[in-house]
């Protein structure tokens, strides 16, 4: 067969679980397959969370477009408190771990091997700026495997870290923010997750006629790498960058994993509040609440058929 | 059956992904043979696989004066023979086999996005 990058494999199965009227596999190397025997998924509890364990973030100065709000003294999340939610979820259930640096957080081990208890899988994203402190850490719980997917936030300043980590993992995904990375780093990445700009906090300040242009170039340039790097992208950037115009419906309904709040929402675990996505600054109380109630409240006290 | 796919990638974030066909390895290997063929055409809004007789009689519905019964006539309206004919040459694929728990044996082929 004449093609390129031929990856021929047959996967190990992580984790099945019923979700209201839809069956959800999981494999080893991420795929997810979510498949019903109806016309719509009605979903009862969430396929995955982002979750914030912090605010203490030592970029602070550095990430000028950063909307998180993080800070170099920033508080950490109470994960003791926070394990109590995801209480009752299937295994197989993901959960995006974010901050702030989530590796700073002094109880992340213990978090992540209480989640692995569970079944829950846990994906984390960092910041490559942060690998030369933290990457031992992050060897070992790749190893441990406590950790799935790792998101790093490229910059492309410590290649040596960033080639001993893609060595120890093949769920690296890059991620790349429109409006402020260069679109022609996309090769660089082994997997990237493309990411809309998020005009709030510094981001909105941040938000100038050179950010524009850099989006400009991404919604122009974007079709040109599609062959050549496996790119997923964020909802916001889906928007964005208007990437249905690439495809037909068909393939569209196939790929489009839900808009937020219909598989997906957000919790702030500094804060113990939750939201649609971290977007939403229509933030809520958790209030001793689970998950799967919380996931009740995002879909509207009601169950919905999800597109 | 509804079924919706994320292909290689944990979530690291809420996520959208590539271009990608999946069949029943029986469908796979019937196909790989050229016992069927895959119409992949825009008219069909979306994959089905199809005997080549059945295929052109398709097409013939939408294109009533176009000679499409040659192969290089059905390749062009998006019509494959076989899995190596789909795939092409110039991008990057991926083949993969998922057993789900009842037993089914799926097949997962593909390319990572378009070219434009």
């Amino acid at each position: 067969m004449a093609t390129m990058g031929m990856m021929d494999s047959i996967m190990e199965l992580l984790h099945s679980y019923q979700n209201g009227n839809s069956l959800v596999h999981i494999f080893e190397n991420g795929t997810k397959i979510r498949e019903t025997d109806d016309d719509a998924f009605i979903p009862t509890i969430p396929e995955s969370m982002d979750v914030k364990i912090t605010n203490q973030c030592s970029l602070e100065n550095y990430c000028k477009w950063c909307h998180e709000g993080s800070t170099k003294n920033g508080e950490h999340a109470d994960l003791e408190a926070l394990v109590g939610v995801f209480k009752g979820l299937p295994p197989g259930v993901e959960l995006a771990i974010g901050g702030g640096n989530p590796l700073s957080h002094p109880n992340l081990a213990w978090f992540l091997k209480t989640l692995s208890e569970m079944g829950l899988i846990a994906n984390i994203t960092v910041n490559e700026l942060h690998l030369s402190e933290y990457l031992p850490l992050l060897e070992q719980l790749i190893a441990e495997r406590l950790v799935y997917g790792v998101g790093l936030t490229y910059s492309g300043k410590d290649m040596e870290s960033l080639t001993r980590l893609n060595s120890l993992s093949d769920n690296v995904v890059y991620h790349m923010i429109a409006g402020v990375h260069d679109v022609d780093d996309l090769p660089k990445a082994p997997k990237a997750l493309v990411l809309g700009y998020k005009k709030i906090r510094k981001g909105e300040s941040f938000f100038s006629r050179s950010v524009e242009e850099n989006l400009y170039r991404w919604y122009t340039k974007i079709p040109i790498y599609f062959g050549m790097v496996p790119v997923s992208f964020d909802n916001l950037a889906l928007e964005q960058l208007n990437i249905r115009r690439f495809l037909p419906q068909s393939e569209w309904d196939k790929f489009y994993m839900g808009d937020d709040g219909t598989f997906t929402f957000y919790i702030d675990g500094v804060n113990m509040e939750y939201a649609t996505s971290s977007t939403d600054m229509n933030r809520r109380e958790i209030n001793g609440r689970t998950a799967e109630e919380l996931f009740t409240d995002i879909r509207g006290n009601s169950i919905r058929s999800a597109p | 059956m509804k079924r919706v796919i994320r292909i290689g990638v944990f979530e690291t974030n809420s996520s959208s992904t590539h271009s990608l066909t999946m069949c029943s390895k029986e469908e796979y290997e019937k196909w790989s043979k050229g016992e069927i063929w895959l119409n992949h055409s825009y008219h069909n809004k979306g994959n089905k696989f199809m005997s080549k007789e059945n295929a052109i009689d398709f097409m013939s519905q939408h294109y009533n004066d176009v000679d499409i019964s040659g192969e290089e006539s059905l390749r062009n309206f998006e019509i494959y023979r076989n899995p190596d004919e789909y795939l092409g040459e110039d991008m990057e694929t991926f083949h993969e086999e998922y057993t789900t728990p009842n037993g089914e044996t799926v097949v997962a082929i593909g390319y990572y996005g378009y070219d434009g």
